[in-house]
Parts: C-alpha cells; sequence; structure tokens
C-alpha cells in the first residue's frame, strides 16, 4: 500500500514539473483575443526591474496545440493614473510558442514613468 | 455616324478599366491587416525601433545617478538596402522616444545629415552685431551643448535564393551608441527581420 502512494506521489512530483494548466488564469490586465481561444494561455506574469529604471514585463504563453502557434503581442504602458503612455514601444510584436511548449515573452516600459500594463495577444496576422 | 462607333468603343474601354482601379484607402497604422510586403513597410521599421528601444531602456544604460540627462547626436544610419528610403523613418522613432523617456537630449547643432541640422542655430547667431536685432536676445558665444553620445548604425539587406526557386530576404538592423569622450562603444542591438516570397518580386 505504501510502495502505491509512494509511486503516486512520485508520478503527481514528475507531473507538477510538466507545465500543465487545466484552466486558464485570469488576469485582468492580459487580453488574448477569442480567435486565439483556448490555444494557448498566458500565465506567471510579472513585472520586474532587473538593471535598469524601467520596468520589464515577463510572461509565459503556453501553447495548448499540437502545432506551432503564431501570435503577436503589444504591450500598452500606464502611468500612475491609468493615462496610456504613447509609445513606438507599444506596437505589434511577433512571437511564437511550439506544440504544447511554453515561451516567453518580454517587453520593456518606454519611461520610469510606467507603472502598469495591458498585454493584449492575438494570431499573428501576414504570415 | 463613322464618328459614333469609336467613340463608343473608346468610352466603353475607358469604362472597363474604370471598374478595374482600386479604389485609394486610409491604412488603418494601428491595426493594419494588409498583406505583408517583400521590401520594407512601415511595419518593419516600427518593429525594428520598439525592439532596439527596449534592449536600450532594459539594459539601464540612460540611468544616471546625477541626474543629468545624455546629450545625442543622430551620426550616420546607413542604408545598405536596395530600397530607396531615409533612414530618418527608423531614427525619428528612437530620438522621440529617447527624449519621451526624460534621460536624453537630442542636439540639432551638429548631426551626420543635413536634415536632421537646423541651419537656424548658425543663422540666428549670423545677426551678432547687426543693429536690427536685440543683441540682448542674440545667442551669445559658448552657449552650444556638445553632445555626449552619438547614434549611428546600418540597415542591411541579404537575399537568398531557396532551392524551390522562392526567395529569402533578411533585414538586419545595426544601431549603436558611441560615448564621444572616450569613443567606447556604449549600447548596441541587432534586429532581424526575415522574409519569403517568390523569386520575382522586387523588394525595391
Amino acid at each position: 500500500m505504501k510502495t502505491k502512494m509512494l509511486c503516486l506521489l512520485s508520478a503527481l512530483a514528475v507531473c507538477a514539473g510538466c507545465v500543465s494548466y487545466h484552466t486558464p488564469p485570469a488576469d485582468r490586465r492580459v487580453t488574448v483575443s477569442p480567435d486565439l481561444g483556448s490555444r494557448v494561455w498566458v500565465t506567471d506574469v510579472r513585472l520586474t526591474k532587473a538593471k535598469s529604471q524601467h520596468y520589464t514585463l515577463q510572461a509565459n504563453v503556453a501553447n495548448n496545440t499540437d502545432g506551432v502557434v503564431r501570435m503577436e503581442y503589444k504591450v500598452v504602458w500606464l502611468d500612475s493614473n491609468g493615462a496610456e503612455i504613447p509609445s513606438v514601444v507599444s506596437t505589434w510584436q511577433p512571437m511564437s510558442a511550439a506544440a504544447r511548449n511554453v515561451a516567453g515573452l518580454t517587453a520593456t516600459a518606454p519611461s520610469p514613468e510606467a507603472v502598469d500594463f495591458r498585454l493584449y495577444v492575438q494570431v499573428a496576422r501576414g504570415y | 455616324m463613322k464618328r459614333t462607333v469609336p467613340a463608343i468603343v473608346a468610352a466603353a474601354v475607358a469604362a472597363a478599366f474604370t471598374g478595374c482601379v482600386t479604389p485609394t484607402t486610409r491604412i488603418d497604422i494601428h491595426n493594419d491587416n494588409g498583406p505583408r510586403v517583400a521590401g520594407l513597410d512601415y511595419r518593419d521599421l516600427q518593429e525594428a525601433a520598439s525592439a532596439t528601444l527596449q534592449s536600450l531602456f532594459a539594459s539601464g544604460r540612460l540611468d544616471r545617478k546625477d541626474g543629468q540627462m545624455y546629450v545625442l547626436t543622430v551620426g550616420r544610419v546607413a542604408n545598405d538596402t536596395p530600397q530607396h528610403f531615409d533612414t530618418d523613418t527608423l531614427t525619428s522613432y528612437i530620438t522621440e522616444e529617447l527624449m519621451n523617456s526624460g534621460k536624453v537630449m537630442v542636439t540639432s547643432a551638429m548631426a551626420a545629415s543635413a536634415s536632421n541640422r537646423d541651419e537656424m542655430i548658425q543663422g540666428a547667431r549670423s545677426v551678432r552685431g547687426d543693429a536690427e536685432f536685440n543683441q540682448a536676445t542674440v545667442a551669445k558665444t559658448g552657449q552650444l551643448v556638445a553632445p555626449t553620445h552619438s547614434l549611428y548604425g546600418k540597415i542591411v539587406q541579404r537575399e537568398i535564393r531557396m532551392d524551390n526557386g522562392d526567395k529569402q530576404v533578411e533585414y538586419y538592423f545595426q544601431l549603436r551608441i558611441t560615448e564621444i569622450a572616450t569613443g567606447l562603444q556604449w549600447w548596441q542591438k541587432q534586429y532581424v527581420i526575415g522574409k519569403r516570397t517568390d523569386g520575382r518580386t522586387p523588394t525595391w
């Protein structure tokens, strides 16, 4: 009995190491377009300041399909009042995620005044 | 009667051609669903500018502990492609964003291309001693600020023939900033955009 439990626990531990999400994580700052549906989920969204005074957004995009998903993403940066900071940095950037894999995306704010963001992900156009 | 027939034919031909003309429409530059082109268009320039700027912002190079701003001059950004376009279409994005960041000022007194220099800086100084001008309002000597850094680089195009006769076009956006006092390269970023198209499609 103990052996069975150990095996089960080991299997669970191994699975926990894999990227496996059963429900899409909800983050009000992230909008995934309906055309992507549940093909991808955006997870692990975080803001960091590494070497710079500018925030850098990092997020993972988990591809739930058996094929490559080509996407593009755009990050709109907001100041402390919630107002958009217009910038060429906020243009659509291409990215892709391999089948059943996770791709990382990063975006750096154009100004130290940017303290929040909105991330948009949609199917890539023109590919 | 003899003159009427050719006129009708000409009118019919003209009408047929009119039907083939694509009507002019505005591009929605915020959500452009138009097909990609083999050459460089504004979407490519914006994408390259965005990637290079984010690299610079994330590097921390622009952060000065003394709160002062850097002074940037725009050096030569070479267009090493067969396409005719002004590289200011790329560098304008860069300089605009750097100024908006509050960490960089761009000088118009010194630049590699005339379009980035303001002739009026010298022009306004040419009236020194001119009685027609209130000399208290004329720029004094020793007022111009020398640049601390220089932006330069090039855009390179490579074309590679594929086995199936199609063409692969690679664009390399190479931008660098030099610290003028030391001559040391202070930051650099290369960004690549690749396209595949029919072998007969020209890019210029």
